[in-house]
């Protein structure tokens, strides 16, 4: 799931060398955790955060899958 | 990934991911290097199925037509024409322009990509488009995602292939640096919820007409609204319009006298 998320962010973004992705276990679930340079935070965001949501949307797939509470952050 | 490189393809059988690399591209066998990755396997009972690879590399020159043999009692052109000036004439199918190969090449390989990740064994596929689009409509690329129990890609009111649709567009037009209109479809549930969706308008607007009153269809999301509406134009003796907002948008059929 986390290479989902770093394959997407990175063909978004103007500089790919930045994304970061970090898996964190909480009682909630799986929280991955998305880093871009700031330059690039609109592009994963987009307009009322349309880009971030359909990150999440295509990651209930595999989070759906293996059963697991998956959630995105962006900082 | 580079033409030099070439670019690899998925499928059931090798000959299903040769044709869908050949197709992604707009080439002809023989103006492609094929290199065989994996024959795949069938597995056991459906489980461990391996696809087929392959990568295909466009040959670095188009393949010339072959020399016209040199007969020698045809009298030699009167004119210097200049030699192969006449293009070869076009197959009617899908002559792609190199502007098309190169949008649907990175974006069969960034939808691939997408899906390999999600966990998702499905085989992208190059839709040719048999008619013209919709009149003043640039022809989209369609681009067909099929393997077994995809449902998952579809989602509640195809929210999630709306997803991956707006994902795989921000991506190739990223890539491109440029507006590339590319559709998604799952195992071509758009093109049959489309025929469904014109002949239901056809029904309403019957039923519309002949009871007189208003018929207002189930919630909608704007493409499928915008079906109802083109399907009905030229219907006589009804006029159709959305209503509500957002999630709850829906198109009513009005009578008119």
């Amino acid at each position: 799931m986390k290479e989902l998320v770093e394959y997407i962010a990175r063909n978004l973004v103007d500089d790919p060398e930045a994304v970061r992705v970090k898996e964190v276990r909480t009682s909630q679930g799986l929280v991955l955790s998305l880093r871009v340079a700031r330059a690039d935070m609109g592009r994963v965001i987009g307009k009322e955060g349309r880009v971030a949501n359909a990150i999440r949307t295509v990651l209930r797939v595999p989070a759906a899958r293996s059963g697991k509470q998956v959630s995105l952050e962006i900082d | 990934m580079t033409s030099s490189t070439g670019a690899e393809f998925h499928g059931k059988t090798v000959e299903e991911a040769i044709q869908a690399g050949l197709a992604a591209l707009g080439l002809k066998q023989n103006q492609v290097t094929i290199e065989v990755l994996s024959k795949g396997s069938r597995g056991l009972l459906g489980f461990g199925a391996e696809d087929a690879r392959v990568r295909i590399t466009p040959l670095a020159t188009p393949t010339p037509p072959p020399p016209p043999p040199p007969a020698a009692s045809a009298p030699p052109p009167t004119t210097p024409a200049p030699a192969a000036a006449a293009p070869a004439p076009q197959p009617p199918a899908a002559p792609r322009s190199p502007a098309d190969a190169e949008a649907i090449e990175a974006a069969v390989e960034l939808l691939q990509g997408m899906l390999d990740r999600m966990g998702v064994r499905a085989t992208v596929r190059v839709v040719e488009r048999t008619g013209a689009g919709e009149e003043g409509d640039e022809a989209p690329i369609v681009l067909n995602i099929e393997g077994e129990d995809l449902g998952v890609l579809i989602g509640r009111r195809s929210e999630t292939l709306g997803a991956i649709q707006y994902l795989l567009r921000l991506m190739v037009n990223h890539r491109l640096r440029r507006w590339v209109n590319v559709e998604v479809d799952v195992q071509g549930y758009k093109a049959r919820r489309e025929d469904q969706l014109r002949k239901l308008a056809v029904r309403m607007a019957e039923k519309a007409v002949s009871s007189g009153r208003a018929v207002t269809l189930e919630a909608m999301p704007a493409r499928e609204r915008r079906i109802v509406h083109i399907a009905l134009r030229n219907y006589p003796g009804v006029t159709t319009q959305s209503f509500g907002e957002g999630e709850h948008r829906k198109v009513t059929i009005i009578p008119v006298k």
